[in-house]
C-alpha cells in the first residue's frame, strides 16, 4: 500500500474515514442504544453508553471539522487519523475494562471503523487485524452457541448478555466486514482518482499559465489569426508596437488592425498578404510554408508606419490548418544601419573613381607619347596598367549600381530603343578589350530593324556585362558572336562564345551576388556583380536572361526584352 | 627642344586637382599650336578669362570657391565670352549633371573616368577646327 501520496489525497481519505466513522457511530449507536434503552434495568448502562457515544461523536466532529481545511500540513491530517484511531482503540479497551468484558455493541461501534480506517488510509495491517479479531469473535460466538466452549472472563458478558446470536454474528460476519473493506477500498480509490484529477488539472493550468506568460513577455510581437483571418491572440510586445490594446483586437479582422504596406506605402490587399495566404497552405508540410518577411511596413493604430522584419507560419492542429501566426520586430534601426552602410559603400566607391581616373590618365598620356618614346616593355606595362584601371572602374560602377539597386531607387526610363544602335554602342565600348585578347566580335542582325521597349543605357550596360563575361570565359583567337532577332513578342539578343563552357557549379551562382567567378579557370577577376546586375536591371524592364553552356559548344547567353508594341507602361520605377 | 611653331591659340584648363591638371596639360601639349593656361578654381578662372579670353575652356564641374556650373552659366550669359567653346568634365558623370551642364550652354562633356585623355584632345581639336579664326599671317 502506498505510504506517501499527495496531501490533498491524504486529506480526502482522512475526511472519508472520519466521515464514514461518524455516520457509523450515529447509526450503530442509535441501533444499539435504543433497544437497550427500551429494556429496563439497563438504563444506567445505556446512559453510560450514550454518554460515551456522544463524547466520541463530539471528538469525531471536531476532527472532521479540522480535516475540512485545505492546505494544512501533511502531518496534521495524518495526526487526525492516528489520534482518532488511537482514541478508538483506547475507548474499546476502556469499555472492555469498565464492563468487565467486551460489550458487543461497543465492539461493533469501534471495530468496524478501525477496519475502515485501515482500508481508507491504506494500512492493510490495521484492517486485517480488525478482520481477524472479528472472525475470532464470530468463531467464539458460534462455539459458545453450540456449547462447544464455555468462554471465561472477558468474553463472558458479551456472549451471554444478549441471546441474540444472529444479530451479533451478522455484525461480525467476516463477509460483511469484507464488504465494508471492499467498499471503503473502492471509495479510497475514487478519492485518489479525484485528487489526482484535481492535481492534474492544477498542473495543466499551471503549465498553460506558464506558456501564456512566455508568449506575453516575448520580446518580439506575436499575432495569431484563425481561418477567417480574425485575430485570436496577441502579446504585450504587439500592444507596444502597434498601439492597440489586446481586448480591442481579439476577434477583429487582421487588415483592420494591422494593415500591411509596401515600401512605397501602398496597402497590400488581403488576398496578396503573406500571412493570410498561408491559411491555404498544405497542412502536411507546414514548415515549407514558413516565410521570412522584410521590406514591408505595418501601420500602427495612430497611423504611423514602421518597417519590420519577421516571419509567418501556418498553425496546424490534428492535420488541419486552423490559422496562422506572425512574429515580427521593428526594423527601423536595422534599416537605418543598412542605409548608412549603403551610403558608405556608395560614397567610398565614388571616391575611388578619382584616383583610378588619375592613374588611367597618366598611363594613357604616356602611351600617347607625351613623355617621349617608349620601349616595348614600357608600352606593355602601361597597357596593362590601363587595362587594369579600366577593370577597376567597371567594378566600381557595378558596385555603385548594385548599391543603388538595393536601395530600390534605381530608375529605368522605358522607351522605344533600336537594337542595332544598342549593339553598336556595346561593340564600340568593348572593341579595345576584345582586341587585346585577340578576339573578334561578330554581329548578326536581321534586315529589319528590331525595336524594343527598354531603357537604352541600361540595356547597353546589361549586354556589356554579358559580353564582358564572355570575354572572361572564352579562349584566345575565337569569336564572340552577338546575334539579334525577334521571337514572338520579344526581342532576343544572343551572346555566344567559343569558350570551354561554364562549370555547372558556377552556373548556379552566375546570376547571384556572390563572387564565384574567381574560381573559374580563366577568370579575369570579373566583377562578381556584373551578371547579377544584368539580371536585376533586366527584370526592371520586364526582360529575362538565361544561359546555356557546354564544354564543347561554349556558352550562349540569351537576353530577352519585350518588343515595342507589346503592352507596357511608359516609364517605371523599381518596386 | 626648339619648337618652331609659336602657339597661337590658348586653352584655359580649369581643374583643382594636380594630377588631372598634369594629365590634361600634358595631353593637350601634344597639340602643337596650343598653349595651355591653368586655373585652380572658379574665381581664378573668371579672372583669367577677363584678362585674356582663351580659345577654349576645359572646365571641371567640381571646383572650390565657385562651382563649375556657376562659372559656366556666368560665361555663357556674358555676350563677350559666350562664343568660347567650353568642355565640361567631371568624375561624377551622372546623367543629371551632364544634362544640367548642357542646358547651361556647355559645348561638350567628358566623363573623366571613362574618357582617356587623348580622346579629350580629339574633342578639343574637333571643337576648335570648327572655330578657326582668321589670323593675320604673322605669328
Amino acid at each position: 500500500m502506498s505510504v506517501s501520496f499527495p496531501k490533498e489525497d491524504l486529506r480526502q481519505r482522512v475526511r472519508w474515514y472520519l466521515g464514514l466513522r461518524w455516520y457509523l457511530v450515529v447509526t450503530l449507536g442509535a441501533a444499539g442504544a435504543i433497544p437497550q434503552f427500551l429494556q429496563e434495568g439497563f438504563v444506567a448502562q445505556v446512559q453510560q453508553n450514550v454518554a460515551i457515544i456522544l463524547l466520541v461523536l463530539a471528538i469525531n466532529s471536531v476532527f472532521l471539522g479540522i480535516s475540512s481545511f485545505r492546505g494544512l500540513r501533511y502531518s496534521v491530517y495524518q495526526a487526525l487519523a492516528i489520534i482518532q484511531l488511537v482514541l478508538d482503540v483506547g475507548i474499546v479497551t476502556g469499555v472492555v475494562y469498565l464492563n468487565g468484558g467486551i460489550e458487543n455493541i461497543v465492539v461493533a461501534l469501534y471495530v468496524i471503523p478501525i477496519i475502515m480506517s485501515g482500508a481508507l488510509l491504506g494500512r492493510r495491517v490495521i484492517y486485517l487485524t480488525g478482520m481477524a479479531a472479528a472472525i475470532i469473535y464470530d468463531a467464539l460466538l458460534v462455539l459458545d452457541y453450540t456449547h462447544v466452549i464455555t468462554p471465561q472472563n472477558i468474553l463472558a458478558p458479551a456472549l451471554h448478555a444478549n441471546g441474540n446470536y444472529v444479530v451479533q454474528t451478522l455484525f461480525f460476519a467476516p463477509v460483511m466486514l469484507l464488504i465494508i473493506t471492499v467498499v471503503t477500498d473502492f471509495v479510497a480509490k475514487l478519492v485518489r482518482e479525484r485528487t489526482q484529477l484535481t492535481t492534474k488539472l492544477e498542473v495543466v493550468t499551471a503549465e498553460r499559465a506558464e506558456i501564456e506568460a512566455i508568449i506575453k513577455s516575448m520580446g518580439s510581437a506575436l499575432v495569431a489569426v484563425d481561418r477567417q483571418g480574425k485575430i485570436t491572440m496577441v502579446n504585450d510586445a504587439f500592444e507596444h508596437l502597434s498601439g492597440w490594446a489586446r481586448r480591442d483586437v481579439i476577434g477583429v479582422d487582421l487588415d483592420t488592425v494591422l494593415p500591411l504596406l509596401s515600401e512605397r506605402g501602398k496597402k497590400i490587399e488581403s488576398d496578396k498578404r503573406p500571412l493570410l495566404q498561408l491559411l491555404n497552405s498544405d497542412p502536411h508540410s507546414p514548415a515549407s510554408a514558413i516565410q521570412h518577411v522584410s521590406r514591408y511596413y505595418y501601420a500602427k493604430k495612430d497611423g504611423g508606419i514602421f518597417p519590420f522584419v519577421g516571419s509567418v507560419a501556418p498553425i496546424v492542429l490534428l492535420g488541419e490548418v486552423i490559422g496562422a501566426t506572425t512574429v515580427f520586430e521593428d526594423a527601423s534601426s536595422i534599416k537605418q544601419i543598412d542605409q548608412l552602410k549603403t551610403n558608405f559603400v556608395a560614397l567610398a566607391s565614388h571616391q575611388l573613381k578619382t584616383p583610378i581616373s588619375e592613374i588611367q590618365g597618366y598611363a594613357t598620356n604616356m602611351l600617347q607619347g607625351v613623355t617621349g618614346r617608349l620601349t616595348k616593355q614600357q608600352t606593355d606595362y602601361l597597357t596593362a596598367i590601363q587595362e587594369i584601371t579600366l577593370r577597376c572602374n567597371k567594378l566600381i560602377t557595378d558596385l555603385l549600381d548594385a548599391v543603388v539597386l538595393e536601395q530600390g531607387s534605381i530608375r529605368v526610363n522605358i522607351e522605344a530603343v533600336q537594337l542595332s544602335k544598342v549593339i553598336k554602342r556595346v561593340v564600340t565600348a568593348y572593341q579595345a578589350r576584345v582586341k587585346q585578347k585577340s578576339l573578334k566580335i561578330a554581329v548578326i542582325e536581321p534586315e529589319q530593324e528590331i525595336t524594343v521597349r527598354a531603357d537604352g543605357d541600361t540595356l547597353v550596360e546589361i549586354i556589356g556585362n554579358v559580353v564582358a563575361n564572355a570575354v572572361s570565359y572564352t579562349k584566345k583567337h575565337t569569336t564572340i558572336t552577338i546575334e539579334t532577332k525577334a521571337d514572338g513578342d520579344e526581342g532576343v539578343i544572343l551572346v555566344r562564345d567559343e569558350g570551354a563552357g561554364i562549370d555547372k557549379n558556377v552556373l548556379e551562382h552566375l546570376f547571384l551576388k556572390d563572387d564565384v567567378l574567381s574560381s573559374a579557370p580563366e577568370a579575369e577577376g570579373g566583377t562578381g556583380v556584373g551578371l547579377y546586375l544584368a539580371k536585376e536591371l533586366l527584370s526592371l524592364q520586364k526582360g529575362k536572361i538565361s544561359v546555356v553552356s557546354s564544354t564543347s559548344k561554349g556558352t550562349t547567353m540569351a537576353i530577352r526584352i519585350p518588343l515595342k508594341g507589346r503592352k507596357h507602361d511608359r516609364s517605371s520605377r523599381s518596386n | 627642344m626648339t619648337d618652331p611653331v609659336v602657339p597661337t591659340k590658348t586653352i584655359l584648363l580649369v581643374e583643382d586637382e594636380l594630377p588631372f591638371r598634369e594629365i590634361y596639360r600634358d595631353a593637350l601639349s601634344m597639340l602643337d599650336d596650343f598653349k595651355v593656361l591653368e586655373a585652380e578654381d572658379g574665381e581664378e578662372a573668371l579672372a583669367m578669362v577677363q584678362k585674356q579670353p582663351p580659345d577654349l575652356i576645359m572646365l571641371d564641374l567640381v571646383l572650390p570657391q565657385k562651382s563649375g556650373f556657376d562659372v559656366l552659366s556666368q560665361l555663357k550669359n556674358d555676350a563677350k565670352y559666350k562664343a568660347i567653346p567650353i568642355i565640361v568634365y567631371s568624375v561624377i558623370g551622372e546623367k543629371l549633371e551632364i544634362e544640367k551642364a548642357m542646358k547651361l550652354g556647355a559645348d561638350d562633356y567628358i566623363i573623366k573616368s571613362e574618357t582617356p585623355a587623348m580622346e579629350v584632345v580629339n574633342k578639343v581639336k574637333t571643337l576648335l577646327t570648327g572655330n578657326v579664326r582668321v589670323e593675320p599671317a604673322s605669328g
